[in-house]
């Protein structure tokens, strides 16, 4: 075990080095500019032909014609097209740089409820894959723990910044993992009875923390109330705080019809406001996701059909099964290294049945509503933080180059180390002499 | 190596449509012969018969309307395990003998999916977890049937899985604590096979001769690799790095082998020259990277530097989710290297059938060739198309207008309705190159580690 | 009860169980003769013959003679059989009768997995199920109680199990009932995991290679004999050496291949090497009926069909209502009422599919193909059950004898002594009060190798449920293992309609074990526990409750299954 660990420290260390190496991307470029003449595509306010001003990293004026001072600096952008950043709502970018390496992922920690991790404390601002992210526009995704009952609390981060300060939304989310009656695998071998009693008692356990966080809650009120300090440690409680308290809502990921119907029951049951995740099956029982009023990040949607019987495109038409009842969608990649794919899942779910405005909405105002934060994310209006884009065309559609990006009014150069090695390979030289 | 095509002319096999079809008024991608407007195809016993504006229907064909609908020829997928009941023999470092061709899965619903994604072919291959794993098959996406045969392409030459890099490493060095354990070790497992089966060979030759009177051991692994030194077998190899790519080359050129298509091939980009001198093709996913420690020096731009530095080059998906969108995977090197629609479709289509030896039938709409096509509601490189009819030797066998919802073919009598599993199947361990292995590791102390993290993600 | 503590008993039990078991059977008196009448019977001489009012003679093991007006010899012993059915004794043509599972083994530590030893890789095709065979195993007597004269035994194991041997069912030592030895070999798609062949593509190419070389050496080995000169001295092992009566043909390959993918590889296998195939453990072979029937393949269906769709739903809604999530009644109440065409069409698509299944039989009848039975996996006592429910799904009743008498007596090449009710047959014989097809007919005496079996007086298992309460209480019970008996007791309680049931042994009586799947049928109670022997063990109870006492067995997992029996102490406390 030993020579493994060795082994993988070293890994990491050389890792360190060539990171810092490979890491040559160009300044990113602050200051005033406006984007003149582009086909502006706000998601609230529509979508016409005109200038946004980008200023102190704010969108400090949108109009049809802009006049600029000597400090500006003007991107033309006729006949391109502007949309705000696209978020994912549900990646593990910044907090895993290789998968299969061990020590380069910071997203499980040990410990089945353990909701006071906080993603934006691993995230590495300096993760290859984020300027890789980037060149397909993506300005800010949800990062976020997984792998037991409570992993912790995620964070919406700005894909952009040298320290998590720089980088966060502002919205810090605690993590929920339903009990699932689904087998994990083709490998789980467990009979039909076993998964039911173990997501029985998989249920008891939650039910129990829940008790607990609200005898929690009415101690720290009552300790409040009566202005006594009150010393603890219990970090796991003092995080679930915001819950029970209703201050935020909880996020729960959970995928089949019956789990979903039951966690429905379980909300209810503790008059809790939620967020369902994953919810690949969200499609069976759309009216009552829509009847609780509770808005999902569902994806990928680049995913096969969990049941051989299922329709192909399953997977494909769920999110769009489920707008269409009447439920506020969000989509993610739920990956990390291929982050970048956030678009065409989005344009996937638009052919198959939501159409891009609604699938736009998907990757932009609605994950703003669902985080909390769209008075400054999400959209294209006055006053909103500067995440923008100008690309040739629909942001979803395969050929279309994103060729300007914006985070906080900064002008981000969209390279990476993959376009870097295409610049250097794509004619090697020396050749084969 | 064609042997069974003659046959195949005197009764056509079952699975072939003897009813005429006729597709009409499309916008025909060639993909070989550019792109023809408001043209139609008729098809004959399954083939390709003609190519042209406004054919009068032969009596009692079928008629399909494609107007305002794109073309284009069956896609094939390079590199796939689906309709495979067994991907991996991983207990010895070479496991020629094996072939997954004796574990064909007709039943498997992937087929289906793919189909419904416009592949008609897919090349369905050992996993990676030996050095020189078993042969593979090329497989015709006849889903309906419930006869392994009814699969095979008649005519396709056979194929052999090989693999570098860390996937038989860890399988055999960190599993089973036997070479190899590192990439010097990858070469002498090749050395050692393929000067083996000289030797065996050679024992044979002496008794044919009469120069030895006792008949050798039968070995069939030695058997399949003198297969390999004769050219009978075409090699595909699964690798990433660049010096282990080189490394192969040399070893194939030192036994007089030049047939190979490496596989996944993340770092080919960087040896594109030599991989052109060689002759050798390629095979690769469109983005996939940084899943693992040799995939991480990776770029999406990878299909595009190959293709203009003359290698012939594909993209696969190795995966049953990914094969159901290889329109939409070949369509972002136009995003990633700025290929044209023809350079991208080919990709997909013409290029992989040459690496699995099969563009003489398939591969593009020529007359002549299979009739394997795809009829798709947009072109087929934008993010909005949708395949709407999928012809396999002119038989229809993906229709989204008709087909119901459940497509199974055959149902577990004993199968339960609220069947449902939480991971997606096309992200965890038992689903790519390494498909079985994490089940026969399970008792190993690092099988958990390995259940987690390719749980997680694609395990290629 | 049944912790490690009796683990240790079960190694001194192998090594004294046969004699044992044989030295316990030998009491009660003698039987007077061998020689019987069986008075005014209907015999069914073979299927399609029903003969009325027959008398037959059994003599010194034979059937002497069948007729009617028969006079009884002077020594005959009568069996009053007035408008009983005389049947020949049932084959068994393939399964693993009397042979007990070997004892798990940890994966097998080997340090080049890829080279494992023969046995490792499951490679024993010179192995003998005669060597492994054990009359006195409970599955034997539960054969011969479902009217089985022979059995086809196969040695258990993985991909090359072993030789087959044909066994009379009696009771006895099991070299005097062998019938025929290396009938047959046996090819499987099972194996070791970590070890190769660990696959079923390994499997095959092993085979392949194997099969190239038994013929190889063994076309060696004649030459050899002929004229040694210049030929090197054979030394083939033993493995190669017993398939090499495969390759010649001499003796055939049974395939056990349940579903359409393993009849597929089967079938092809046995076209690209050419042997003489007995496909076996059919479930699935529907889709090449055509392909059997132009090779001429011999065949034996599964009798394992697909769970018994009205028992499971009923079974669910007493699992649902004992549920207790957090949904509230009223809830479930109207989910119930919910339509679900989806769930609609996925149990109308199982249904075409079980009966698919249940119609096997019948298609392969329609279609001229004849076939035989494999017992690997089911019960004896679901036997009649089973053939039932092909009968009722189109198979006829003859078919269906024959495939349990004629067709397996021509397979095994044995239809001279065997499978009709004959003059100068073998005394096989089964004997019902009715029609054996008949739902309601029981089987009253079996003839084995002119043996008597009476079943007459079989405890009455009346089908009416017992009276409430009538097995509640504690019982002691004790268990009679060779060279031990292991005591303890039974607690049996009962609130609503449901049996609860915990087991305490005596050696270590705070451990209780909970039962599971507690199934009472009148007087018959069936349960198991999962017992700790250093892993999870599975211990079944078989028990038979009279009055005050009861009696039964015990099958403890792979180990075999010992009588146990009991006397009620007290009401449950």
């Amino acid at each position: 075990m030993n020579s493994i660990k060795i082994y993988f420290i070293s890994l990491f260390l050389i890792l360190q080095c060539s990171i810092i190496s490979a890491q040559q991307v160009k300044k990113a470029e602050n200051g005033i500019f406006l984007l003149k003449n582009g086909t502006i595509h706000t998601v609230t306010k529509g979508t016409f032909v005109g200038d946004v001003l980008i200023k102190d990293g704010i969108i400090s004026d949108i109009s049809n014609s802009i006049t600029a001072d000597g400090n500006t600096k003007i991107i033309d952008c006729t006949g391109k097209h502007i949309y705000p950043g696209l978020i994912d709502s549900g990646s593990r970018l910044g907090l895993v740089e290789i998968d299969a390496v061990s020590v380069t992922n910071d997203f499980n920690e040990h410990g089945d409820f353990v909701p006071h991790m906080k993603a934006l404390t691993a995230v590495n601002p300096n993760a290859v894959a984020i300027p890789v992210t980037r060149v397909n526009g993506v300005t800010t995704v949800f990062a976020k723990p997984e792998g037991s009952t409570f992993p912790g609390t995620g964070a919406l981060i700005d894909l952009f910044g040298y320290n998590p300060d720089q980088m966060s939304c502002g919205s810090e989310r605690v993590l929920m993992r339903f009990p699932s009656t689904g087998k994990r695998g083709r490998w789980d071998r467990r009979s039909d009875e076993d998964v039911k009693k173990d997501a029985e008692k998989a249920l008891k356990n939650i039910n129990e923390i829940w008790e607990s966080a609200l005898g929690y809650m009415k101690i720290d009120s009552a300790a409040k109330a009566d202005n006594q300090k009150w010393m603890k440690n219990n970090p796991q409680m003092d995080a679930l705080l915001p819950i029970v308290k209703g201050e935020q809502p909880l996020f729960i990921e959970v995928n089949s019809k019956s789990d979903i119907e039951s966690a429905l029951e379980w909300v209810a049951d503790k008059k809790m406001k939620a967020v369902f995740m994953g919810v690949a099956e969200g499609w069976r029982v759309a009216d009552k996701i829509a009847k609780a009023k509770i808005p999902v990040i569902v994806g990928p949607i680049l995913s096969v059909p969990r049941r051989d019987n299922d329709r192909f495109d399953a997977a494909y038409t769920n999110p769009s099964k489920m707008a269409k009842a009447g439920v506020k969608v969000a989509i993610r990649t739920d990956n990390a290294e291929n982050t970048r794919n956030l678009p065409f899942n989005a344009g996937f779910a638009a052919a198959y049945g939501m159409g891009t405005e609604e699938a736009l909405k998907a990757v932009t105002i609605n994950p703003a509503e669902i985080f909390g934060v769209s008075n400054k994310y999400g959209s294209i209006e006055k006053g909103k933080v500067a995440n923008i884009i100008v690309s040739t065309g629909d942001p979803f559609e395969t050929k279309t180059v994103i060729e300007k990006l914006f985070i906080r009014g900064w002008n981000i150069p969209l390279e990476s180390r993959q376009t870097l090695l295409y610049d250097e390979f794509l004619e090697r030289s020396p050749g084969t002499k | 190596m064609y042997k069974y095509l003659i046959i195949c002319s005197l009764f056509l096999p079952r699975f072939v449509n003897t009813q005429n079809v006729l597709i009409k008024n499309g916008t025909v991608l060639t993909v070989t012969k550019g792109t023809l407007q408001n043209t139609d195809i008729l098809v004959v016993n399954g083939k390709i018969s003609k190519i042209d504006k406004n054919i009068l229907a032969p009596q009692g064909s079928n008629v399909i309307d494609a107007t305002g609908l794109h073309i284009m020829p069956g896609i094939i997928d390079a590199h796939s395990h689906i309709a495979l009941d067994v991907v991996n023999e991983a207990t010895n470092p070479v496991t020629a003998e094996v072939n997954v061709g004796d574990a064909l899965d007709p039943l498997d619903v992937s087929i289906y999916r793919a189909l419904a994604g416009g592949v008609t072919i897919s090349h369905a291959m050992h996993g990676s977890a030996n050095a020189i794993g078993g042969q593979c098959e090329t497989i015709k996406h006849r889903y309906g049937t419930t006869n392994p045969d009814d699969l095979r392409m008649v005519g396709a030459p056979r194929t052999i899985k090989f693999a570098l890099g860390e996937n038989p490493i860890r399988t055999h060095g960190e599993g089973s604590k036997i070479m190899p354990n590192t990439r010097m070790g990858v070469e002498q497992v090749f050395r050692n096979a393929f000067t083996d089966a000289q030797l065996y060979m050679k024992d044979w030759d002496d008794f044919k001769k009469g120069i030895k009177k006792s008949s050798p051991e039968y070995n069939l692994r030695h058997e399949t690799m003198a297969d390999i030194l004769k050219g009978n077998i075409l090699i595909h190899c699964h690798s990433y790095r660049a010096d282990e790519i080189l490394m192969l080359m040399k070893v194939l050129k030192d036994f007089g082998v030049n047939k190979i298509c490496f596989q996944h091939v993340n770092e080919g980009f960087k040896v594109a020259p030599e991989l052109a001198a060689f002759g050798a093709s390629a095979s690769v996913f469109a983005d996939w990277w940084a899943y693992k420690f040799e995939v991480y020096y990776s770029t999406a731009y990878n299909a595009a530097i190959l293709t203009r530095n003359g290698v012939v080059t594909s993209i696969n998906s190795d995966s049953e989710e990914l094969i159901r969108h290889l329109y939409h995977e070949a369509a972002k090197t136009q995003r990633y290297g700025d290929l044209t629609d023809e350079e991208a479709l080919a990709l997909i289509t013409i290029n992989p059938a040459k690496q699995l030896g099969i563009d003489q039938n398939v591969g593009s709409i020529e007359v002549g060739k299979d009739a394997d096509i795809v009829l798709f509601k947009g072109h087929p490189l934008s993010v909005y198309a949708i395949p709407q009819l999928t012809l396999v030797d002119g038989q229809v066998r993906f229709d989204i207008n008709k087909d119901p919802d459940d497509v199974r073919v055959d149902v577990n009598p004993n199968e339960k309705y609220t069947t449902f599993f939480e991971t997606d199947r096309a992200h965890h361990e038992n689903n790519g190159c390494l498909r079985g292995i994490a089940e026969m590791l399970m008792e190993e102390s690092y099988a958990k580690y390995m259940r987690f993290k390719y749980s997680k993600n694609h395990s290629h | 009860m049944f912790k490690k503590y009796f683990f240790a008993f079960l190694g001194i039990l192998f090594l004294f169980l046969s004699d044992a078991l044989t030295a316990q059977n030998s009491d009660g008196p003698k039987p007077l003769s061998t020689t019987y009448f069986i008075q005014n019977c209907f015999v069914v001489k073979q299927p399609g013959t029903v003969l009325p009012g027959q008398n037959v003679i059994i003599k010194d093991g034979y059937i002497s003679e069948v007729g009617i007006g028969l006079k009884a010899p002077y020594d005959a012993q009568y069996i009053k059989a007035d408008s009983m059915y005389v049947y020949a004794g049932f084959i068994d043509a393939h399964s693993n009768t009397g042979v007990v599972k070997p004892e798990a083994k940890d994966r097998p530590k080997v340090t080049d997995p890829g080279n494992p030893p023969y046995d490792v890789a499951g490679i024993t095709p010179q192995f003998k199920s005669s060597d492994v065979f054990k009359p006195t195993d409970k599955s034997v007597g539960d054969m011969r109680a479902a009217g089985f004269g022979i059995s086809h035994v196969a040695p258990r194991g993985l991909m090359l199990p072993g030789q087959n041997n044909l066994f009379l069912l009696n009771e006895g030592s099991s070299d005097k009932l062998l019938l025929k030895s290396n009938t047959s070999q046996n090819l499987q798609l099972e194996m070791n995991r970590g070890v190769f062949p660990s696959t079923i593509i390994g499997v095959i190419a092993k085979f392949r290679e194997l099969f190239k070389n038994a013929s190889i050496a063994g076309t060696h080995e004649e030459k050899f004999k002929l004229n040694s000169t210049g030929l090197s001295r054979p030394d083939y092992s033993k493995e190669i050496m017993a398939l090499y009566p495969v390759t010649t043909k001499k003796i055939p390959l049974y395939f056990k291949a349940p579903n359409t993918k393993d009849v597929h590889k089967a079938l092809s296998l046995r076209d690209e090497l050419n042997f003489d195939l007995v496909l076996s453990e059919v479930k699935q072979g529907w889709h090449y009926i055509d392909r059997i029937k132009k090779t001429n393949t011999a065949i034996l269906l599964s009798l394992e069909l697909p769970e018994d769709e009205k028992k499971e739903e009923k079974k669910e809604v007493k699992s649902e209502e004992k549920k207790d999530s957090i949904a509230t009644k009223e809830i479930k109440k109207e989910e119930k009422k919910v339509v679900n065409p989806e769930k609609d069409s996925f149990d109308a698509k199982k249904e075409e599919s079980v009966k698919q299944y249940l119609s096997q039989a019948a298609m392969f009848e329609k279609n001229g193909v004849k076939f035989g039975f494999s017992f690997h996996n089911v019960k004896p006592s679901d036997i009649k059950k089973n053939i039932r429910k092909l009968i009722e799904n189109g198979l006829t009743e003859n078919t269906a004898l024959s495939a349990l008498t004629t067709y397996p007596a021509q397979l095994l090449g044995i239809s001279n002594i065997v499978g009709t009710v004959e003059k100068g047959k073998l005394a096989n014989l089964v004997i019902t009060d009715k029609p054996y097809f008949e739902e309601k007919s029981a089987i009253k005496y079996v003839f084995v190798d002119g043996k008597k079996y009476d079943f007459t007086e079989k405890p009455k298992k009346d089908n009416k449920p017992s009276e409430s309460g009538k097995m509640v209480g504690i019982w002691n019970y004790v268990v009679e293992i060779p060279g031990s008996t292991q005591k303890g007791k039974i607690n049996i309680t009962k609130s609503g309609g449901d049996y609860k049931i915990t087991v305490n042994d005596d050696s270590t009586p705070n451990d209780e074990d909970v039962a599971d799947n507690i199934n009472v049928e009148g007087n018959n109670v069936t349960f198991f526990i999962m017992a700790d022997m250093g892993q999870p063990v599975k211990v079944e109870f078989d028990l038979q409750f009279e009055d005050k006492t009861y009696k039964g067995s015990v099958s403890v997992g792979e180990f075999g299954s010992f009588p146990i029996k009991g006397d009620f102490e007290s009401d449950p406390k």
